[in-house]
């Protein structure tokens, strides 16, 4: 039972790694009201370097575009570094390019830098009991590329083969709109179970190896999204 | 002038060549093996002196027969090699005996034998009919046709001693032509394939069928009937009409009709052939056969000439050819009526052969030439094409760039349309909230989310949705989710059927923008002014009034309606305002808008047009 409480007693850490210092307050003030979050920040990739260096936090919230550095490259060595780790990207527009390209190097969802303080907690919690977010924009982006495989005609470098047609159908219905548990509804599946399916896809379309070569693909914009 | 008189030089010097030429003496056999002393049978049994060669006048068809008799010494041990009689000339046909037994008799091989054909005879004589001492020789001179008889010196002795003169002369009117005729069917065929193919070019036609007959003439025989002998006259004329065609295409003339009757004497005689008496046909051969050849020549000289005249290369090359040939005829019957020195030997027909030939190889040299020039043409015409590929290339690359600016131009336009409406608008607004005497937070903090929103819109539409507006409606969802939780308020989604809206063919990006600030509008409305805690949106498909397939979007809220006092203040004209604005965008996407409020809520209809309308127009551009 001391185990048990000590466990919940332990709060989760959280690093935030953003260069715009009111944006980073915001996000801070956002999960530092709660007494469930430790808090760190960081303004810079060297800043962050340090802090990875003293011990992994449970979850790591990055900007992409650092004054010193490329967010990519943090999500890269914090990933290299432990598998336990969550980690977003804090994104202004949620974009496709952004939001994948983080995906590939083994980032679990994203935040948006404007999202309501309430919001940022909640997708944070989320995040930790098993659900990554995805937009209808970036559903619909994977299922595109889905099919552009299968028609054979522009080809991208998205590996979406290991997708099966379930997770698609989801992709699908996430991308039209429907609610959870429509989706759930429609495929005959437990509402609980579809966030983790969007875990899935997303550890699926992760790149396995996590080598220079992926990351300076991605950097170069070598691999076409 | 100089021209002229140059051009008369060349044939003078041909003239002299060919004379030249004819005075060579062929070679004969040792003169200790010639006879020349013999005796002539005038009457039966009257045997008459007579030195060789010996002129015989011809009898017409029927043959005459003239024979001679000489003597000749040999022993035995003189030959260890055998002998033979040489008989270097002779018309029309000789049968030689030796002490009565005949060793040689030339009317049995008449292919090879013909008059004009200079053939020598060379009879090697069996050792067994040979005596010691004095032996008789005799040679039956066969006369008929129409050329005379005539018996050239007897040559007997060893066959060793013969054989050299015999096998260059056999060489020379044997074998070589044999030779050029064998050449004339090459040419013959190769002249006749190219006008198969090339009807219009004629010329190939006349000079092939005229080396068709030359080679006929080649290759017949003496003639022993009528018929044949008639179509063998008949070749002639008719070769000389096809040469006067030939030659009138090459310099350049028109075929006429009544240059047909060039053809004219060739076919009476061959017509009389089948038709006539012998006798006939020979007064009609004499009559029509070599005048009209002559007179046929010598319209081919006088066009060559005339092409001379008017300096035309080809002309005087084929001119002196000619020359060459008339020259050799004319020898010919210088030496057919005697008037000759040397041997009776005709150089007429081997020339004429010749000539036939460098016509062919002049020919098909033009013919080439002309496949050459053709080549050189598709090259050009290829390099031209290539060319013009190029060019058009250029220009469809300037026009694609053309398209590609206008395109991005009307893009960018789009773009600022779109952005002016929503986004522009609200950073000046932005603006002047903070420059207030007292700004609001909170009013500047609204403003630039309704920015941020509006960028997202602009970014979203820009995606190509391809018709379906459940994907766009699907981001409009979570934007307005996350507004309506910021003012602790609930959204109520619902989709009814499986697949919500219809695809719309006609949907294009402005079409959604205008529909997603509308539908922004309603929830601002409803927002700020209803002051509900619930919006339910509800998307479903419907039929329009013609039976099309299409879509539409409720959006309802739990407020207390337009209509109703407002809580807190007179805020009635924004509401207004707003109203104004939904309507307005509705109208531009054909949008049928049923609006009810009451004091339970408002709940708006959206009923979408089965087609969008295609036409941007301004309206939508303008600030709304």
């Amino acid at each position: 039972m001391a185990t048990a409480d000590a466990q919940i007693i332990q709060p989760i850490s959280v690093l935030i790694v953003e260069d715009d210092a009111p944006t980073r307050q915001r996000i801070v003030g956002a999960l530092s009201d709660n007494p469930d979050f430790d808090v760190q920040q960081a303004a810079s990739f060297s800043e962050a370097c340090a802090c990875l260096a003293q011990g992994c936090p449970d979850v790591l919230l990055t900007d992409i575009q650092l004054p010193d550095g490329s967010g990519m490259d943090l999500i890269r060595r914090m990933r290299q570094k432990s598998d336990k780790t969550e980690i977003m990207v804090i994104s202004i527009l949620g974009d496709e390019t952004s939001v994948i390209s983080a995906i590939l190097l083994g980032a679990n969802g994203y935040i948006l830098k404007d999202a309501f303080p309430a919001d940022i907690a909640d997708t944070v919690r989320d995040l930790l009991k098993g659900h990554s977010p995805i937009s209808a924009s970036i559903a619909r982006f994977i299922v595109r590329r889905t099919q552009a495989r299968d028609s054979g005609a522009p080809r991208s470098d998205l590996n979406t083969a290991k997708l099966t047609a379930r997770e698609i159908d989801i992709l699908w219905g996430i991308a039209k709109g429907f609610s959870y548990a429509d989706i759930a509804d429609h495929l005959g599946i437990s509402r609980q179970t579809v966030p983790g399916y969007i875990k899935n896809i997303y550890r699926k379309l992760e790149v396995n190896t996590r080598g220079e070569a992926v990351y300076e693909a991605l950097q170069q914009g070598l691999i076409r999204l | 002038m100089a021209l002229a008189a140059g051009f008369v030089l060349l044939q003078l010097a041909v003239i002299a060549l060919c004379i030249e030429i004819r005075q060579i003496p062929l070679p004969r056999p040792p003169n200790s093996n010639r006879i020349e002393q013999m005796w002539r049978e005038e009457k039966s049994g009257d045997w008459q002196p007579v030195t060789l060669p010996d002129h015989r006048p011809t009898a017409g068809l029927t043959p005459t027969v003239t024979t001679y008799r000489g003597a000749f010494e040999w022993s035995p041990g003189e030959g260890e090699t055998p002998w033979a009689v040489f008989v270097p000339r002779f018309t029309t046909t000789i049968e030689i005996a030796i002490n009565g037994s005949t060793i040689e008799d030339t009317v049995r091989d008449p292919s090879n034998r013909r008059p004009d054909r200079n053939t020598p005879v060379l009879a090697p004589i069996a050792e067994s009919l040979l005596t010691p001492g004095t032996n008789e020789v005799t040679v039956r001179l066969k006369v008929w046709g129409p050329l005379e008889g005539y018996l050239d010196s007897l040559y007997i002795g060893p066959d060793a001693s013969m054989r050299p003169a015999y096998d260059l002369r056999r060489t020379l009117f044997g074998t070589l032509p044999l030779i050029l005729a064998a050449w004339q069917v090459t040419f013959a065929t190769l002249l006749g394939i190219i006008w198969l193919n090339r009807r219009h070019e004629t010329i190939y036609g006349y000079l092939a069928l005229a080396t068709v007959l030359g080679v006929v003439q080649h290759f017949a025989g003496l003639p022993h009937s009528a018929v044949v002998a008639g179509m063998l006259g008949a070749t002639g004329p008719l070769e000389a009409a096809l040469m006067l065609h030939y030659v009138l295409l090459l310099t350049g003339r028109r075929i006429r009709r009544w240059h047909a009757l060039a053809f004219a004497p060739g076919l009476i005689i061959l017509s009389s052939a089948f038709l006539m008496s012998p006798d006939q046909l020979r007064a009609i051969f004499l009559l029509f056969g070599p005048p009209s050849m002559g007179v046929l020549i010598a319209c081919v000289w006088v066009v060559l000439l005339a092409a001379v005249w008017q300096a035309r290369r080809h002309a005087i090359y084929l001119a002196t050819i000619f020359t060459a040939v008339l020259s050799c005829w004319m020898l010919d019957i210088l030496t057919l009526n005697n008037m000759m020195d040397g041997e009776r030997i005709f150089i007429g027909r081997p020339s004429y052969s010749l000539v036939l030939i460098a016509l062919g190889i002049w020919l098909i040299w033009r013919f080439v030439q002309a496949l050459k020039e053709a080549d050189g043409f598709a090259a050009a015409l290829v390099q031209k094409v290539a060319e013009a590929e190029d060019k058009l290339r250029a220009n469809f690359a300037r026009e694609e760039e053309r398209a590609r600016s206008e395109a991005l131009l009307a893009e960018r336009t789009r773009l600022m349309r779109d952005l002016h409406d929503g986004l522009g608008g609200q950073l000046v607004s932005i603006v002047a909230l903070s420059e207030q005497p007292q700004p609001s937070g909170q009013a500047i903090g609204e403003a630039a989310r309704s920015a941020l929103k509006d960028l997202r819109l602009v970014i979203d539409a820009m995606e190509e949705m391809d018709g379906d507006l459940m994907l766009a409606l699907a981001s409009w969802r979570e934007r307005i989710d996350t507004q309506l939780r910021a003012h602790r308020m609930q959204l109520n989604w619902s989709i009814r059927g499986p697949s919500g809206l219809p695809i719309f063919q006609s949907l294009k990006s402005w079409h959604v923008i205008q529909l997603i600030r509308l539908m922004d509008e309603v929830i601002t409305n409803a927002v700020k002014h209803s002051g509900g805690r619930q919006v339910t949106v509800t998307i479903e498909s419907v039929e329009d009034g013609l039976g099309r397939p299409t879509g539409r979007i409720t959006i309802e809220d739990d407020g207390h309606g337009y209509e109703a006092p407002a809580v807190d203040g007179p805020i009635r004209s924004g509401t207004g305002r707003g109203l104004l604005n939904i309507r307005r965008r509705a109208a531009l996407c054909d949008i049928r808008l049923v609006t009810e409020t009451g004091t339970t809520g408002t709940r708006i209809a959206l009923t979408l047009p089965a087609e969008f309308p295609s036409q941007a127009g301004d309206g939508n551009t303008g600030k709304i």
